[in-house]
């Protein structure tokens, strides 16, 4: 299936929506930790990519171009609240921790660890490990090659490891 | 205790069920279209406007709410011109509209602690032992947040100010502070771990962590005991070791399931891809009380040929079988299945059961598999034992979306009628077959979508009549019955019928051509 004439012609577009959704929200979901800025991120780069003129029409590529407009909407919204840190006088109260650990459980200790990686160590770790994309495939996401996407995961893996083996409790009662 | 897990197992693991739970809302696709349809494609692309944006959503809802009325008011009645043999075992069309589904956290409920204590008794059949506090300060009131293999109770007092909490969860302490304490004590026969949130704080938070040894239901991988956390906020060091210490089991410790408490039943057997034969046995606690199962269980089938294959005797390691202990609650259907495979198979021979048994570890006894002499035909390759293994043991749960090695759990296939007439209903069949290696039984019916070259104009939106489906064993088919108006106006000639479930299966979509005529 292919992009028709018609450029308001969506038939090709909506079976490619209903398979990465899914998936795209996930991807941006752990990007942002925010479930709206997920969703409002996500809707976006599905419009994004069906206006431009050349979106592919075969999935690996269609997903390779939805992924790369996640990614630079992702980037502004970061640079967006970087700027907001900045200007913020109150900062929000945080959850309630134990709230965390209850709901989360492992995930949490995880996801804190996680946030402490860039964005673009986020990513790689994410493909590899989230969606079992090997390292060339990654490489072509984020514009890197293959070696050099294999070692920004192995240097996240590192970074991950050191974060979390500074908890030395969650090795004591890890189950 | 287990040593820590690398970090790539553990995000590995993380990735499994993130995959699996994590959704967007449930307006997300049509919220995703919307958004399209206001951007429009490469010719109409301008910057995003607003007004544009609500505006298409308004025609969306309008458009939404002509469909749902158009489908009650009409029904699917009519019959195709050309209509399509029903199949046999077909589940019937029926049409029924989408609900949206409540979210899956159980609703608190407020009570007294000795309510609490009979609520979680009753409802808690998934996790043995369940405990308690026998002691707890009196004026607190308790907040209940339980599932069927979940404990979560807070006791607070009327202000607020003093909280005690106890929650079956997997551990993972927050941070420690610059004043927070630390200690490793014996508690209730192992070790626990102990911390003050801050210790210049005479009330501040306490948090007690420890494993009880037994059955968890919530443990992907079973076999590691009851995790628990205590809590308290409001109280001293002095206040927590009493409730503490007065911790103990409300209900009795779960026995192992004997012969003539448990249901087994073998619904036959179909090969997989690349030479895989799968045996799935599904288990029925037949008691009033949950009982338990602890490791993987062996089999002894013999057949009508005389041959015999035996799973008991030969285990693979801890390692290679997913989940080795279960709670089997009471019920009326089968809640828990056991798989066991036979990898590469070169040929398979078509026999018959005779009979079987199955044997759980750390019981003596076998219980009878439930097979109609004959009946039942075993495709399997080799009599030797061993030559299956027992792979897996779970509870019946909805299929996973998508496998870890990425493709769908759900195949699904369409079988069209030759040709269909303009104002008439489309009838077809639809197939859903597992590609998965676990059984599944749907909670409740997924939704799906129906369209005719995905046009608004013929686009149905129903629930699955999954009711009558049972479980769905891996390699099996289950066939149902769709209909699909189509208006007077649908222009003649090839057009494409796709069939897509919604989430969280929205993975699985399928498209067939169909031709519509006027012959």
């Amino acid at each position: 299936m292919s992009p028709p004439g018609d450029a308001n012609d969506r038939s090709w577009f909506e079976p490619l929506a209903r398979v990465l959704e899914r998936p795209a929200f996930q991807f941006t979901l752990m990007m942002t930790q925010d479930r709206s800025s997920a969703e409002e991120i996500v809707q976006e780069a599905f419009a994004r990519v069906f206006a431009a003129r050349n979106t592919p029409s075969n999935q690996p590529e269609f997903k390779r171009w939805l992924y790369r407009a996640i990614t630079n909407l992702v980037r502004d919204r970061h640079r967006r609240q970087m700027v907001e840190t900045r200007l913020r006088v109150f900062s929000r109260p945080a959850p309630d921790p134990e709230d965390e650990v209850i709901r989360r459980a492992e995930d949490r200790e995880l996801l804190l660890a996680f946030r402490s990686l860039d964005l673009r160590e986020r990513m790689a770790v994410y493909l590899h490990y989230y969606e079992d994309q090997p390292f060339a495939e990654i490489g072509r996401s984020i514009n890197l090659r293959e070696n050099a996407a294999r070692v920004l995961v192995h240097r996240a893996l590192r970074k991950l490891r050191a974060r979390l083996e500074g908890n030395p409790l969650a090795h004591e009662v890890s189950i | 205790m287990h040593p820590p897990l690398d970090i790539e197992e553990r995000l590995r693991r993380h990735a499994t069920g993130y995959r699996r739970d994590t959704d967007p809302s449930a307006g997300f696709h049509a919220s995703v279209l919307t958004r399209v349809d206001a951007v429009g494609g490469p010719q109409a692309r301008s910057a995003f406007a607003p007004r544009q944006l609500a505006a298409a959503a308004a025609i969306a809802v309008f458009v939404g709410l002509l469909a749902v009325g158009f489908a009650r008011l009409h029904g699917v009645t009519q019959s195709a011109k050309h209509g399509l043999t029903p199949g046999v075992n077909v589940i019937p069309w029926v049409a029924i509209a989408p609900t949206p589904v409540a979210p899956t956290l159980p609703s608190p409920i407020t009570t007294s602690p000795d309510q609490a204590r009979a609520l979680i008794a009753r409802t808690v059949t998934g996790a043995s032992p369940l405990v308690l506090p026998a002691y707890l300060p009196s004026g607190l009131n308790a907040t209940v947040r339980s599932s069927s293999s979940s404990v979560d109770v807070t006791y607070a007092s009327a202000a607020g100010d003093r909280q005690v909490r106890i929650a079956t969860v997997a551990p993972s302490p927050p941070a420690q502070g610059p004043h927070a304490l630390r200690t490793l004590p014996a508690f209730r026969g192992g070790t626990a771990s102990y911390q003050v949130e801050d210790d210049t704080q005479l009330a501040g938070r306490r948090l007690l962590f420890w494993v009880e040894p037994g059955v968890w239901n919530d443990d992907p991988v079973g076999g590691r005991g009851v995790p628990y956390i205590l809590s308290s906020t409001g109280l001293t060091d002095a206040e927590f070791w009493q409730i503490a210490n007065s911790v103990a089991p409300i209900a009795p410790v779960a026995r192992l399931c004997g012969i003539g408490q448990v249901d087994v039943t073998l619904p036959g057997t179909h090969p997989l891809d690349g030479g895989q034969a799968v045996l799935t046995f599904l288990l029925r606690n037949r008691t009033g009380t949950p009982c338990g199962v602890i490791g993987v269980p062996g089999t002894t089938m013999h057949f009508t040929d005389g041959s015999e294959v035996l799973l008991a005797g030969h285990y693979p390691s801890a390692a290679e079988v997913s989940r080795q202990s279960l709670m089997l609650s009471p019920s009326s259907v089968p809640t828990a299945f056991v798989t066991a495979a036979a990898q590469g198979c070169a040929s398979t021979a078509h026999r018959f059961l005779h009979d079987a048994v199955l044997q759980p570890v750390g019981n003596a006894e076998s219980l009878p598999v439930a097979v109609r002499q004959g009946s039942v035909a075993i495709e399997v390759c080799g009599t030797a034992q061993g030559a299956f293994e027992a792979t897996r043991m779970g509870l019946l749960e909805p299929p996973v979306p998508t496998e870890k090695n990425g493709t769908a759990a759900i195949a699904m296939h369409l079988r069209m009628p030759a040709r269909v007439g303009p104002g008439t209903t489309l009838r077809y069949e639809v197939t859903l077959t597992n590609r998965s290696t676990t059984p599944f039984l749907f909670g409740g019916c997924p939704s799906f979508v129906e369209s005719l070259d995905s046009s608004e104009q013929t686009r149905g939106h129903y629930l699955l009549n999954c009711g009558r489906m049972g479980v769905v064993i891996p390699g099996a088919s289950v066939t149902f019955a769709m209909a699909l108006n189509l208006p007077a106006s649908v222009p003649t000639g090839r057009h494409t019928l796709t069939w897509t479930m919604d989430m969280p299966y929205s993975d699985a979509a399928t498209q067939a051509p169909v031709t519509v005529t006027t012959d």
